[in-house]
């Protein structure tokens, strides 16, 4: 931990189970200011778990979260609203709200927290699907896009607060590649031009590649690996195997 | 071959699954109640968001009116039929108004609606629910700080303690004309003679015990409709099974909740 900056996260001993399932088992994690670090693992080793824990979504059955200087994991559910106006989680498919459209769906969050006028939401939300490259689709139903399209307007729902902390659960995952790499890229462009300190979770090496300062590498519950890509290439065992298979090489 | 341990394993077994059985359904109530306390604080306190609740209604109430009144309309004329056919005997003809208004006033109104429409808006509130719930998108609003309890519970909740009480209203007012047209057509009773009758023993507090029932019938159906529906896990399957789970507590909700009432009714 820098002496002038406080880490953004911190994640100490984590642990979590489902009945008798043990998800996590001794997780930490500790993430700078602007830094991003990339999550990998295979699937159903706890990825989705581990960071709903960071703004609060589950609770630990032991350890301790602290994202901005506040113990998510021991606020109740009223005061981490605060919180969470300050950390946006994109959801793996989206979870855009069926009933509203998309254009409602970027606004639900200015009408939730702000007392900004109509006119100027309708300004705003317009700005924000620009930005996504999806300007103009206001008035379309969720049920009418494409993966690919879900996810940036999830994205543009999750600007519209201008969060410090961005946490992305798998948002290649379900896509073609060529979707995938743009997804990347505006992800990429997204953490360029807000300096927000970003959470990636995938099983995508491309992701980790592309965006990650640091990768941790999620498996039986525990972060085995933190480091960069380079090195994790350069591991024996599980974590080099999962790095390599996804083609980067030492 | 069986041996003595198989059997002693056997029977460890049965006892297991009876204590998981029992243990997953004493949970399933202490969630419900923990969601009823929690419910009840947001309905009774502002903010209320008044367009969703009317929305709620409408979508719920406005469309459950035809299945109300004919299901109360063909009681009604059953009633009417099997009074006079049953009680032939004592003269009963006389006492249509009586038994017909009393029953459907105090009873059957209140009960058929909640058997019915509560079968109807509860599958449906559980369908909505979950499938908000296994698409993440509950938890999407919850992380974009807003309380579904409060935006997606409480409206649907409201919406049911204002709409199944006018219900019954409707269903016993239909229930009473089915009796009606029974008793001029088949039985040749003058309506006149008909209505008076069922007046003549009809108090206002058998009118409120029924209203009354309604109301304690809205909220265990909206309660265990919102908790299947927020507890539902997995896919499309997760949903389906939810929502039969729904018809199934609600039928039996109903009617025991019905025992109880009417007990307590009696007594004051
Ligand atoms: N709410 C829950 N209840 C029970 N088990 C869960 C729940 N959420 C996740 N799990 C289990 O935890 C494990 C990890 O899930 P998840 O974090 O979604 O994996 P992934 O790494 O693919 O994102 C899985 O085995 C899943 O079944
Ligand atoms: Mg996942």
């Amino acid at each position: 931990m820098s002496a002038t900056r406080p880490a953004v996260l911190l994640v100490h001993d984590l642990r979590k189970s489902f009945g008798a399932h043990l998800v996590l088992d001794g997780v930490s994690l500790e993430m700078r200011h602007g830094e991003t670090v990339v999550v990998l693992g295979g699937s159903g080793e706890g990825k989705s778990v581990f960071l709903k824990h960071v703004n609060g979504l589950l609770r630990p059955d032991d350890g301790e979260v602290t994202v901005l200087g506040r113990s998510v994991s021991r606020l109740p559910e009223e005061e981490l609203v605060e919180l969470r106006r300050r950390v946006s989680y994109i959801f793996q498919q989206g979870a855009l709200f069926d009933s509203l459209t998309v254009g409602e769906n970027v606004a639900f969050p200015l009408r939730e927290h702000t007392q900004v006028a109509e006119a100027e939401i309708a300004e705003r939300v317009g700005a924000l699907l620009e930005r996504v490259g999806l300007g103009g689709t206001e008035s379309l139903a969720p049920s009418e896009l494409s993966g690919g399209m879900r996810k940036r307007v999830a994205l543009a729902r999750g600007l519209a607060l201008e969060p410090e902390v961005i946490l992305y659960d798998e948002p290649t995952a379900g896509l073609d590649p060529l979707t995938g790499l743009a997804i990347t890229a505006l992800i990429e462009e997204v953490t360029r031009t807000t300096g927000a300190t970003s959470l990636v979770v995938t099983h995508d090496i491309a992701v980790a590649t592309r965006l990650a300062d640091r990768v941790a590498f999620l498996s039986k519950g525990r972060f085995g690996f933190t480091g960069t890509v380079a090195e994790a290439a350069k591991q024996e065992g599980p974590v080099g195997q999962f790095v390599r298979a996804g083609g980067v090489h030492a | 071959m069986r041996t003595g341990r198989d059997c002693y394993h056997h029977v460890v077994n049965v006892f297991e699954r009876l204590y998981d059985l029992t243990w997953r359904r004493v949970r399933h109530l202490g969630g419900v109640a923990l969601l009823g306390r929690a419910v009840t604080a947001r309905l009774v306190t502002p903010p209320w968001n008044v367009r969703e609740i009317v929305r709620q209604l409408e979508a719920m109430g406005v469309r459950s009116t035809n299945l109300a009144s004919v299901i109360a309309l063909f009681t009604g004329m059953v009633l009417a039929l099997q009074t006079a056919y049953t009680l032939a005997a004592f003269g009963a003809k006389l006492y249509i108004g009586e038994v017909v208004g009393l029953s459907l006033i105090r009873e059957l109104g209140p009960v058929l609606t909640a058997l019915m429409v509560g079968g109807r808006v509860g599958s449906g509130i559980t369908a909505e629910l979950g499938s908000m719930t296994v698409s993440e998108q509950v938890e999407a609003m919850r992380s974009l700080g807003a309380d579904p309890l409060r935006k997606l519970v409480a409206p649907r909740m409201w919406a049911l303690l204002v709409g199944l009480p006018l219900l019954v209203v409707l269903a016993d007012t239909t229930g009473i004309i089915g009796g009606a047209l029974i008793s001029t057509w088949e039985l040749g009773l003058t309506p006149g003679f008909y209505f008076s009758h069922v007046l003549r023993l009809l108090k206002f507090g058998d009118f409120l015990s029924g209203i009354g029932k309604s109301i304690f019938f809205a909220f265990a159906i909206g309660l265990i409709a919102s908790y299947n529906g927020l507890s539902a896990r997995g896919g499309a399957d997760g949903v389906g099974k939810a929502t039969t789970d729904t018809v199934v507590a609600v039928a039996i909700t109903v009617l025991v909740l019905d025992f109880f009432l009417t007990k307590l009714f009696l007594a004051l």
